[in-house]
């Protein structure tokens, strides 16, 4: 069994003002398959239609047409009983009880999930232990820091063991070291078994989590593959960093860059498409006593950043 | 003079972004034509059963346009307690008092600006209500302007004591409370439900002593009666305002004290 | 899962909503506190005005005191435990239903009962209190007052929720839906034979105030089995209704996707 699975997935808004009716294409049919133990990261700027397709296979959105499956089951019919098998966090939507301590708030999602009394404590304090928050338990939410709530958010989610897990942008607005906390979490998750389906717009969270990248732009998806196949195919762009055994002078070269250059160094960037890298390196290594030569695709950041450019330079 | 600049670009700017969603303002007045109507159908069961014309020195249209008035104020006061409260809970109040207008005048050109917009709204509908449910016209321009000059004071009078009221949510985690209290207060000894005429003799002298009354039954009761005892109501009001506006600014001064010794 | 995990839900979620407010405990009983002595300012103001008027079309003092008992008990249960209920258009609107119908519960209790207003439970003291100390309490009459409270309850929270689920369909319904509910509680609150004519059809449909003000007279004073059939079926008839709209509106929800570009 796919752990999602969708066709022809849509979702029109439609918003009446006055007497003017307009819609608005949220999500403009998409097709997904994701197998049981996957961690995917679903990327696209904002408005491209990312949170409102985990809000259709979470059960929240009703689709204007199309179906979809989520461990089998449809979700906006089957609402409930999907809900006791996938767990959610929605980074800008608390389900902590902000005036009480996070440990009532587990304590009543173990309610909600149904969990016999013993084994809810028993997850509960195994979560806190794992994500480092046992001492914070009994602590209002209102003085935890954004971090230390994120983390008990995602602890919130993880409660009934389920079998997947949808991330909307769960790392937004945390510090370095959070960020990096809430992804270990997250990568533990999914090396326990829970299939992980994640937005965001941080290149950090989508190389350390996700294997496979799913590009969302207008509603429609413009990349399916693995992450680091989404560095080489979607800029087709090639860094190439060299030292030297002597002093280098920046080379003018007609489609390369020179990004940086040192005494001894130099960064420079082409596209592969227009230039062959052999032709580029047989170039360098004529021009420079070369002591070490790497070439690589450009940083994800990069590859983000350009995927949020051509949304802006469309009409 | 350049104060006083500030002050009214504050109160303009927030007049203006009040009146810039006409639409929910208009939503605002239901409440007003929904209590007039109950308040007609309640004093006109009563004139009839009383089986009088007048009462309280009042006759039904006019008795309905009073209530109009004393509506058309409790229903346009400014909202200070959640302001505040939030300001004081956000920190946003340290932010607030480093700006180059005094908090105190920041606060009532807020407070003009949100209030005065809505009285006039308010006192149009109301009296369309009355006019169109009694088939006369309740009220006079000479009955208008004098309702309106004795409302500028009123209006300082309340804004210095639930602006006072509400600052003490530097002490307490929420004036809510008080300033809930407060409002119940003015609806009854303010003469907002019930004309101070029609009070039993004991609480009329409680309530004429008291200075809720000439917040809302002062100029209220000018719609009725313009100009009459308008001298005796204006200069109580500028005593009264003296007294409120001394316990705002002891109430301030120990309120900011208070946020030092806190650390904001 | 036995039937018993699944029933300590219920209970454990108010106290839950209880303790979050309880977090604040000085704010929490002067709230109460607070709300408990603006119903007194209310029957002040009838203690005032029937100290002129004696009757008005066979209602005395203590008929409005019974109308105030059984509408404070019962729109202060019905918005004191449903917290959210008066809150629900702007929940609507903001798409803070995200997080009920991610879990595995029935969302509209579930949100519902997933906040306590403090100030209503001010309602559910006075209420009983003022039956208590001032409208001859026997056990008969305990058991009519407490059949109005359940049927005026009922009938507040079915049309409060009709009314906050046209959100769903009209968008920005939050200050309407406001203006609407202090509408409803203004007509409950005053003695139903002032309202005649147009405005009584008004009342016993549209804004079914009526059903509620007339109560003290054919429940407490006395009880009219037509009027309490009556009563209940329409409460029953608001209650579908309302969970209708519920079911349709859901379907419609934006999650708040309609209104991030304008506030």
């Amino acid at each position: 069994m796919l752990a999602v699975r969708t066709e022809g997935l849509r979702k029109v808004f439609e918003q009446r003002r006055g007497r003017e009716r307009s819609s608005h294409v949220a999500v403009a049919g998409i097709d997904l398959q994701i197998e049981q133990g996957e961690a995917v990261a679903f990327i696209g700027p904002n408005g491209a239609g990312k949170s409102t397709t985990i809000k259709m296979l979470t059960g929240i959105l009703h689709p204007s047409s199309g179906s979809a499956e989520v461990l089998g089951l449809v979700p906006w019919q089957q609402r409930q009983r999907l809900a006791l098998q996938i767990g959610t966090v929605f980074g800008q939507r608390s389900q902590l009880w902000f005036h009480l301590p996070a440990g009532d708030t587990l304590r009543l999602l173990g309610a909600i999930y149904e969990l016999p009394t013993d084994v809810a404590r028993w997850r509960s304090e195994e979560l806190a232990e794992r994500f480092a928050l046992r001492e914070l338990l009994t602590v209002p939410v209102r003085k935890l820091s954004l971090g230390q709530r994120m983390r008990f958010e995602i602890a919130a989610s993880l409660l009934h063991q389920p079998q997947v897990l949808f991330l909307d942008e769960p790392t937004v607005g945390l510090d370095v070291i959070a960020k990096a906390e809430v992804r270990e979490v997250i990568r533990e998750a999914n090396q326990g078994g829970a299939t992980v389906f994640l937005t965001s717009h941080d290149a950090g969270d989508i190389e350390s989590i996700a294997r496979r990248a799913i590009v969302i732009d207008h509603g429609a998806i413009v990349f399916d593959g693995k992450v680091s196949s989404l560095r080489r195919q979607w800029l087709t762009d090639k860094v190439v960093e060299l030292r030297s055994e002597e002093e280098v002078t920046p080379p003018e070269m007609p489609g390369v860059v020179v990004e940086k250059a040192s005494r001894y160094g130099l960064r420079l960037r082409f596209s592969a498409q227009d230039l062959p890298v052999r032709q580029v390196v047989a170039d360098l290594l004529e021009r420079y006593p070369v002591y070490d030569i790497t070439i690589s695709d450009p940083p994800l950041e990069s590859v983000i950043a350009a995927i949020y450019q051509r949304e802006a330079t469309r009409p | 003079m350049r104060a006083g600049r500030k002050v009214w670009a504050v109160a303009s700017a927030y007049a203006r972004s009040i009146w810039a969603y006409p639409a929910a303002e208009a939503l605002r007045t239901i409440f007003l034509v929904v209590i007039l109507i109950v308040f007609l159908e309640l004093w006109r069961t009563t004139y009839s059963t009383m089986g009088t014309g007048v009462l309280g020195g009042l006759r039904l249209p006019q008795m309905l346009e009073y209530l109009a008035g004393t509506e058309a104020i409790v229903l346009s006061a400014p909202a200070f307690a959640d302001r505040i409260g939030d300001d004081v809970r956000t920190g946003g109040l340290a932010v607030q008092l480093t700006r180059p207008v005094s908090y105190v005048a920041f606060q009532f050109a807020v407070a003009a600006g949100e209030s005065w917009p809505r009285l006039l709204l308010n006192l149009a509908v109301g009296t369309l209500v009355v006019a169109l449910a009694t088939g006369s016209m309740p009220v006079g321009p000479a009955g208008i302007l004098a309702y309106l000059v004795a409302y500028v004071p009123a209006f300082l009078l309340y804004a210095s004591l639930f602006l006072a009221l509400a600052l003490t949510s530097f002490w307490l985690e929420d004036a809510w409370a008080v300033t809930f209290l407060a409002s119940r207060s003015v609806m009854i000894l303010g003469g907002m439900l019930v004309p101070l005429s029609l009070f039993p003799p004991v609480l009329a002298r409680i309530a004429r002593i008291l200075p809720l009354q000439l917040m809302v039954y002062g100029p209220a009761q000018q719609l009725a009666h313009p100009f009459q005892g308008f001298a005796s109501l204006m200069l109580q009001e500028a005593l009264w305002l003296l007294v409120l506006f001394s316990l705002l600014a002891f109430v301030y001064r120990k309120g900011v004290s208070a946020l030092h010794v806190h650390g904001g | 899962m036995s039937t018993a995990d699944r029933r300590r839900f219920w209970p454990r979620l108010m106290l839950t909503a209880m303790r979050a407010q309880l977090a604040y405990p000085t704010a929490f009983w002067l709230t109460v506190l607070a709300m408990v002595l603006n119903d007194g300012v209310w029957l002040a103001f009838w203690w005032l005005y029937f100290s002129r008027f004696p009757v008005i079309h066979g209602w005395r003092l203590e008929d409005v005191a019974a109308l105030w008992a059984i509408s404070a008990s019962a729109l202060g249960i019905v918005q004191g435990f449903g917290g959210n209920l008066t809150r629900l258009a702007r929940l609507i609107m903001q798409g803070e239903l995200d997080v009920y119908l991610s879990l595995p519960k029935p969302a509209l209790p579930h949100l519902l009962l997933s906040r306590v207003n403090v100030a209503s439970l001010g309602d559910v003291l006075f209420g009983p209190l003022v039956f208590l100390a001032f409208l001859h309490p026997s056990l008969a009459r305990l058991g009519l007052f407490l059949l109005a409270v359940v049927l005026a309850g009922a009938i507040f929270l079915a049309f409060l929720l009709l009314l906050h689920t046209m959100a769903f369909f009209l968008g920005r319904a939050d200050l309407l839906a406001d203006q609407v509910t202090i509408s409803m509680i203004t007509f409950s609150t005053y003695p139903s034979p002032i309202f005649q004519g147009g405005l009584r059809l008004v009342l016993f449909t549209l804004l079914p105030a009526g059903f509620i003000n007339t109560m003290p007279v054919s429940i407490l004073r006395s009880p009219d089995p037509r009027f309490i059939a009556g009563a209940a079926a329409f409460a029953l008839l608001l209650g579908l209704l309302a969970l209708l709209a519920w079911r349709q509106g859901l379907r419609r929800y934006a999650s708040g996707n309609l209104f991030q570009a304008r506030l």
